[in-house]
Protein backbone atom coordinates (compact mmCIF):
# COMPACT_ATOMS: atom_id res chain seq x y z
CA UNK A 1 0.00 0.00 0.00
CA UNK A 2 1.28 3.48 -0.80
CA UNK A 3 2.30 5.48 2.26
CA UNK A 4 0.16 8.37 1.04
CA UNK A 5 -2.90 6.13 1.13
CA UNK A 6 -2.46 5.23 4.79
CA UNK A 7 -4.33 6.93 7.60
CA UNK A 8 -2.23 7.88 10.59
CA UNK A 9 -3.22 6.34 13.94
CA UNK A 10 -6.04 4.45 12.27
CA UNK A 11 -8.41 3.30 15.03
CA UNK A 12 -10.38 1.19 12.58
CA UNK A 13 -7.34 -1.02 12.13
CA UNK A 14 -7.83 -2.24 15.67
CA UNK A 15 -11.26 -3.49 14.67
CA UNK A 16 -10.84 -4.46 11.03
CA UNK A 17 -7.95 -6.90 10.96
CA UNK A 18 -7.18 -10.55 10.23
CA UNK A 19 -8.40 -11.53 13.72
CA UNK A 20 -11.89 -10.21 13.10
CA UNK A 21 -12.07 -11.63 9.56
CA UNK A 22 -14.80 -14.19 9.00
CA UNK A 23 -13.86 -17.73 8.00
CA UNK A 24 -15.59 -19.75 5.29
CA UNK A 25 -17.56 -22.85 6.41
CA UNK A 26 -15.56 -26.08 6.59
CA UNK A 27 -17.31 -27.76 3.66
CA UNK A 28 -16.98 -24.69 1.46
CA UNK A 29 -14.38 -26.11 -0.99
CA UNK A 30 -16.36 -29.32 -1.33
CA UNK A 31 -19.55 -27.37 -2.07
CA UNK A 32 -17.84 -25.25 -4.71
CA UNK A 33 -16.37 -28.31 -6.43
CA UNK A 34 -19.81 -29.97 -6.37
CA UNK A 35 -21.28 -26.88 -8.04
CA UNK A 36 -18.58 -26.98 -10.69
CA UNK A 37 -19.25 -30.62 -11.69
CA UNK A 38 -22.54 -29.94 -13.59
CA UNK A 39 -20.66 -27.27 -15.57
CA UNK A 40 -18.28 -29.93 -16.83
CA UNK A 41 -20.99 -32.36 -18.06
CA UNK A 42 -22.17 -30.31 -21.08
CA UNK A 43 -18.52 -29.83 -22.10
CA UNK A 44 -17.94 -33.59 -22.06
CA UNK A 45 -21.14 -34.34 -23.98
CA UNK A 46 -20.31 -31.62 -26.53
CA UNK A 47 -16.85 -33.08 -27.02
CA UNK A 48 -18.20 -36.56 -27.64
CA UNK A 49 -20.94 -35.29 -29.90
CA UNK A 50 -18.25 -33.65 -31.98
CA UNK A 51 -16.69 -37.06 -32.70
CA UNK A 52 -20.10 -38.60 -33.24
CA UNK A 53 -20.81 -36.00 -35.97
CA UNK A 54 -18.11 -37.60 -38.16
CA UNK A 55 -20.22 -40.72 -38.64
CA UNK A 56 -23.20 -39.02 -40.32
CA UNK A 57 -20.73 -37.21 -42.58
CA UNK A 58 -19.22 -40.57 -43.63
CA UNK A 59 -22.73 -41.93 -44.19
CA UNK A 60 -23.68 -38.90 -46.27
CA UNK A 61 -20.55 -39.25 -48.44
CA UNK A 62 -21.27 -42.95 -48.92
CA UNK A 63 -24.88 -42.33 -49.93
CA UNK A 64 -23.83 -39.53 -52.25
CA UNK A 65 -21.31 -41.86 -53.92
CA UNK A 66 -24.03 -44.47 -54.42
CA UNK A 67 -26.35 -41.90 -55.97
CA UNK A 68 -23.62 -40.68 -58.36
CA UNK A 69 -22.89 -44.26 -59.40
CA UNK A 70 -26.60 -44.93 -59.91
CA UNK A 71 -26.97 -41.81 -62.02
CA UNK A 72 -23.92 -42.45 -64.24
CA UNK A 73 -23.98 -46.21 -64.82
CA UNK A 74 -26.72 -47.40 -67.20
CA UNK A 75 -28.65 -50.63 -66.59
CA UNK A 76 -27.93 -53.98 -68.31
CA UNK A 77 -30.29 -53.22 -71.16
CA UNK A 78 -28.26 -51.94 -74.11
CA UNK A 79 -30.93 -49.49 -75.12
CA UNK A 80 -31.25 -48.01 -71.69
CA UNK A 81 -29.58 -44.69 -70.89
CA UNK A 82 -27.87 -43.35 -67.80
CA UNK A 83 -29.64 -40.38 -66.21
CA UNK A 84 -26.82 -38.04 -67.28
CA UNK A 85 -27.12 -39.16 -70.91
CA UNK A 86 -30.86 -38.77 -70.75
CA UNK A 87 -30.55 -35.23 -69.42
CA UNK A 88 -28.01 -34.38 -72.11
CA UNK A 89 -30.36 -35.68 -74.80
CA UNK A 90 -33.32 -33.65 -73.60
CA UNK A 91 -34.67 -31.49 -76.41
CA UNK A 92 -36.95 -28.86 -74.94
CA UNK A 93 -38.22 -27.91 -78.43
CA UNK A 94 -39.63 -31.43 -78.83
CA UNK A 95 -41.18 -32.40 -75.52
CA UNK A 96 -42.75 -35.57 -77.00
CA UNK A 97 -39.28 -37.03 -77.83
CA UNK A 98 -37.96 -35.98 -74.43
CA UNK A 99 -40.76 -37.90 -72.76
CA UNK A 100 -39.82 -41.02 -74.75
CA UNK A 101 -36.20 -40.66 -73.62
CA UNK A 102 -37.44 -40.60 -70.04
CA UNK A 103 -39.14 -43.93 -70.61
CA UNK A 104 -35.80 -45.41 -71.78
CA UNK A 105 -34.30 -44.77 -68.33
CA UNK A 106 -33.43 -48.03 -66.59
CA UNK A 107 -35.42 -47.45 -63.41
CA UNK A 108 -35.09 -50.96 -61.93
CA UNK A 109 -31.25 -50.61 -61.97
CA UNK A 110 -31.42 -47.20 -60.28
CA UNK A 111 -33.86 -48.48 -57.70
CA UNK A 112 -31.47 -51.27 -56.69
CA UNK A 113 -28.78 -48.75 -55.86
CA UNK A 114 -31.28 -46.59 -53.99
CA UNK A 115 -32.53 -49.55 -51.94
CA UNK A 116 -28.96 -50.51 -50.98
CA UNK A 117 -28.33 -46.86 -50.05
CA UNK A 118 -31.46 -46.69 -47.90
CA UNK A 119 -30.46 -49.97 -46.22
CA UNK A 120 -26.99 -48.60 -45.36
CA UNK A 121 -28.55 -45.37 -44.16
CA UNK A 122 -30.84 -47.37 -41.89
CA UNK A 123 -27.90 -49.35 -40.47
CA UNK A 124 -25.97 -46.13 -39.82
CA UNK A 125 -29.01 -44.60 -38.15
CA UNK A 126 -29.42 -47.57 -35.81
CA UNK A 127 -25.68 -47.52 -35.01
CA UNK A 128 -25.70 -43.78 -34.31
CA UNK A 129 -28.80 -44.06 -32.16
CA UNK A 130 -27.16 -46.76 -30.03
CA UNK A 131 -23.93 -44.75 -29.77
CA UNK A 132 -25.73 -41.54 -28.77
CA UNK A 133 -27.75 -43.24 -26.02
CA UNK A 134 -24.63 -44.97 -24.68
CA UNK A 135 -22.86 -41.56 -24.39
CA UNK A 136 -25.84 -40.10 -22.58
CA UNK A 137 -25.84 -42.93 -20.08
CA UNK B 1 0.71 -20.36 -2.92
CA UNK B 2 2.17 -17.30 -4.63
CA UNK B 3 1.31 -15.72 -7.98
CA UNK B 4 3.27 -18.41 -9.86
CA UNK B 5 1.42 -21.06 -7.88
CA UNK B 6 -1.90 -19.52 -8.93
CA UNK B 7 -0.85 -19.50 -12.58
CA UNK B 8 0.30 -23.12 -12.35
CA UNK B 9 -3.09 -24.10 -10.92
CA UNK B 10 -4.94 -22.20 -13.65
CA UNK B 11 -2.86 -23.88 -16.35
CA UNK B 12 -3.65 -27.27 -14.85
CA UNK B 13 -7.37 -26.49 -14.75
CA UNK B 14 -7.32 -25.30 -18.36
CA UNK B 15 -5.37 -28.45 -19.24
CA UNK B 16 -8.26 -30.56 -17.95
CA UNK B 17 -7.24 -31.16 -14.30
CA UNK B 18 -10.32 -29.63 -12.72
CA UNK B 19 -9.24 -30.85 -9.25
CA UNK B 20 -6.49 -28.21 -9.31
CA UNK B 21 -9.20 -25.58 -8.96
CA UNK B 22 -9.86 -26.83 -5.41
CA UNK B 23 -6.38 -25.56 -4.44
CA UNK B 24 -7.38 -22.07 -5.57
CA UNK B 25 -10.66 -22.38 -3.67
CA UNK B 26 -8.80 -23.47 -0.53
CA UNK B 27 -6.41 -20.57 -0.80
CA UNK B 28 -8.99 -17.83 -1.38
CA UNK B 29 -12.09 -19.18 0.37
CA UNK B 30 -11.70 -17.33 3.68
CA UNK B 31 -10.86 -13.99 2.11
CA UNK B 32 -13.65 -14.40 -0.44
CA UNK B 33 -16.15 -15.33 2.22
CA UNK B 34 -15.07 -12.42 4.43
CA UNK B 35 -15.44 -9.90 1.60
CA UNK B 36 -18.86 -11.29 0.63
CA UNK B 37 -19.93 -11.36 4.28
CA UNK B 38 -18.87 -7.76 4.90
CA UNK B 39 -20.84 -6.60 1.86
CA UNK B 40 -23.91 -8.81 2.37
CA UNK B 41 -23.93 -8.79 6.21
CA UNK B 42 -25.39 -12.28 6.26
CA UNK B 43 -23.56 -15.62 6.52
CA UNK B 44 -25.91 -17.66 4.31
CA UNK B 45 -25.97 -15.02 1.60
CA UNK B 46 -22.21 -14.58 1.83
CA UNK B 47 -21.68 -18.30 1.32
CA UNK B 48 -23.97 -18.28 -1.70
CA UNK B 49 -22.25 -15.23 -3.17
CA UNK B 50 -18.76 -16.62 -2.52
CA UNK B 51 -19.64 -19.94 -4.17
CA UNK B 52 -21.19 -18.10 -7.09
CA UNK B 53 -18.03 -16.01 -7.47
CA UNK B 54 -15.86 -19.14 -7.62
CA UNK B 55 -18.22 -20.64 -10.20
CA UNK B 56 -18.03 -17.48 -12.32
CA UNK B 57 -14.25 -17.47 -12.02
CA UNK B 58 -14.12 -21.10 -13.14
CA UNK B 59 -16.28 -20.38 -16.17
CA UNK B 60 -14.22 -17.30 -17.11
CA UNK B 61 -10.84 -18.89 -16.49
CA UNK B 62 -10.22 -19.21 -20.25
CA UNK B 63 -10.38 -15.44 -20.54
CA UNK B 64 -7.87 -14.85 -17.74
CA UNK B 65 -4.63 -13.26 -18.93
CA UNK B 66 -1.71 -15.10 -17.38
CA UNK B 67 0.26 -11.87 -17.01
CA UNK B 68 -2.42 -10.44 -14.70
CA UNK B 69 -2.69 -10.95 -10.97
CA UNK B 70 -5.22 -13.68 -10.23
CA UNK B 71 -6.14 -12.22 -6.83
CA UNK B 72 -7.05 -8.82 -8.28
CA UNK B 73 -8.96 -10.45 -11.15
CA UNK B 74 -10.81 -12.73 -8.75
CA UNK B 75 -11.62 -10.03 -6.17
CA UNK B 76 -13.22 -8.04 -8.99
CA UNK B 77 -15.57 -10.99 -9.57
CA UNK B 78 -16.30 -11.34 -5.85
CA UNK B 79 -16.91 -7.61 -5.42
CA UNK B 80 -19.20 -7.36 -8.46
CA UNK B 81 -21.12 -10.52 -7.54
CA UNK B 82 -21.68 -9.24 -3.99
CA UNK B 83 -22.79 -5.77 -5.12
CA UNK B 84 -25.15 -7.24 -7.73
CA UNK B 85 -26.59 -9.59 -5.14
CA UNK B 86 -27.27 -6.75 -2.69
CA UNK B 87 -28.82 -4.55 -5.39
CA UNK B 88 -31.11 -7.37 -6.54
CA UNK B 89 -32.08 -8.06 -2.94
CA UNK B 90 -32.87 -4.40 -2.40
CA UNK B 91 -35.21 -4.40 -5.40
CA UNK B 92 -37.30 -7.11 -3.80
CA UNK B 93 -37.34 -6.09 -0.17
CA UNK B 94 -35.64 -4.05 2.51
CA UNK B 95 -33.66 -6.17 4.92
CA UNK B 96 -34.00 -5.32 8.57
CA UNK B 97 -30.21 -5.30 8.60
CA UNK B 98 -30.34 -2.27 6.31
CA UNK B 99 -32.15 -0.30 8.99
CA UNK B 100 -30.01 -0.33 12.12
CA UNK B 101 -31.22 1.78 14.99
CA UNK B 102 -29.48 5.05 15.67
CA UNK B 103 -29.53 4.32 19.39
CA UNK B 104 -28.41 0.72 19.27
CA UNK B 105 -27.10 -0.51 22.59
CA UNK B 106 -24.23 -2.94 22.25
CA UNK B 107 -24.64 -4.21 25.79
CA UNK B 108 -27.64 -6.09 24.41
CA UNK B 109 -25.55 -7.71 21.73
CA UNK B 110 -22.94 -8.62 24.28
CA UNK B 111 -25.46 -9.82 26.86
CA UNK B 112 -23.87 -13.12 27.79
CA UNK B 113 -21.14 -12.91 30.39
CA UNK B 114 -19.07 -15.54 28.56
CA UNK B 115 -18.94 -13.49 25.41
CA UNK B 116 -15.51 -12.10 24.99
CA UNK B 117 -14.27 -8.69 24.02
CA UNK B 118 -13.61 -10.11 20.58
CA UNK B 119 -17.27 -10.99 20.08
CA UNK B 120 -18.27 -7.53 21.20
CA UNK B 121 -15.89 -5.96 18.72
CA UNK B 122 -17.14 -8.16 15.90
CA UNK B 123 -20.74 -7.19 16.65
CA UNK B 124 -19.74 -3.56 16.74
CA UNK B 125 -17.91 -3.79 13.40
CA UNK B 126 -20.88 -5.52 11.78
CA UNK B 127 -23.21 -2.86 13.10
CA UNK B 128 -20.96 -0.02 11.92
CA UNK B 129 -20.57 -1.64 8.50
CA UNK B 130 -24.34 -1.84 8.15
CA UNK B 131 -24.53 1.91 8.59
CA UNK B 132 -22.62 2.48 5.35
CA UNK B 133 -23.72 1.44 1.85
CA UNK B 134 -22.64 -1.74 0.07
CA UNK B 135 -20.01 -0.02 -2.11
CA UNK B 136 -18.40 1.59 0.95
CA UNK B 137 -18.50 -1.77 2.77
CA UNK B 138 -16.67 -3.33 -0.14
CA UNK B 139 -14.06 -0.59 -0.21
CA UNK B 140 -13.51 -0.75 3.56
CA UNK B 141 -13.09 -4.54 3.40
CA UNK B 142 -10.63 -4.42 0.52
CA UNK B 143 -8.69 -1.63 2.20
CA UNK B 144 -8.48 -3.05 5.73
CA UNK B 145 -8.82 -6.81 5.42
CA UNK B 146 -7.04 -7.28 2.09
CA UNK B 147 -4.71 -4.37 2.73
CA UNK B 148 -5.03 -3.23 -0.86
CA UNK B 149 -3.81 0.13 -2.10
CA UNK B 150 -6.31 2.56 -3.61
CA UNK B 151 -4.82 1.67 -7.00
CA UNK B 152 -5.51 -2.04 -6.49
CA UNK B 153 -9.01 -1.27 -5.18
CA UNK B 154 -9.58 0.83 -8.27
CA UNK B 155 -8.64 -2.15 -10.45
CA UNK B 156 -11.03 -4.38 -8.53
CA UNK B 157 -14.01 -2.07 -8.40
CA UNK B 158 -13.66 0.08 -11.48
CA UNK B 159 -14.01 3.20 -9.29
CA UNK B 160 -11.45 5.96 -9.82
CA UNK B 161 -8.66 6.37 -7.27
CA UNK B 162 -9.79 9.85 -6.23
CA UNK B 163 -13.37 8.66 -5.78
CA UNK B 164 -12.17 5.71 -3.68
CA UNK B 165 -10.28 8.08 -1.38
CA UNK B 166 -13.39 10.23 -0.91
CA UNK B 167 -15.66 7.23 -0.30
CA UNK B 168 -13.16 5.63 2.09
CA UNK B 169 -12.82 8.85 4.04
CA UNK B 170 -16.60 9.23 4.43
CA UNK B 171 -17.09 5.59 5.32
CA UNK B 172 -14.34 5.76 7.94
CA UNK B 173 -15.85 8.89 9.49
CA UNK B 174 -19.27 7.23 9.79
CA UNK B 175 -17.83 4.03 11.23
CA UNK B 176 -15.56 5.83 13.67
CA UNK B 177 -18.46 7.89 14.95
CA UNK B 178 -20.52 4.75 15.60
CA UNK B 179 -17.63 2.89 17.22
CA UNK B 180 -16.65 5.80 19.43
CA UNK B 181 -20.27 6.33 20.56
CA UNK B 182 -20.58 2.64 21.36
CA UNK B 183 -17.32 2.67 23.29
CA UNK B 184 -18.52 5.66 25.34
CA UNK B 185 -21.78 3.85 26.15
CA UNK B 186 -19.85 0.77 27.15
CA UNK B 187 -17.63 2.82 29.41
CA UNK B 188 -20.68 4.46 31.07
CA UNK B 189 -22.25 1.03 31.53
CA UNK B 190 -19.15 -0.29 33.30
CA UNK B 191 -19.04 2.80 35.50
CA UNK B 192 -22.71 2.35 36.50
CA UNK B 193 -22.56 -1.38 37.25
Amino acid sequence: MNSTDKYDNDILKQYLNAESAEKAPEDFTCNVMTKIQPELEPLKVNGKLHTVKILPAIAAIFILTLIIIAVNIPGNDRESLSLINMLQNVDFSDLNTSFKALLNLDLPGLLTYLCVGILFLGIFDVALNGLFHRERR
Amino acid sequence: MDHDGDIKCIEQVLGGKVEAFSRLVDKYKDRTFNLAFRICSNREEAEEVAQDAFLKAFKSLKGFEMKSNFATWFYRIVYNTSISYIRNRKKGMISIEDLPSENADFRRINLSEEESEKDYRNALINFALQKINEVERGLISLYYYEEMSTEEISECTGISKSNIKVKLFRARQKMLEIIQNAEKKKLKYHEQY
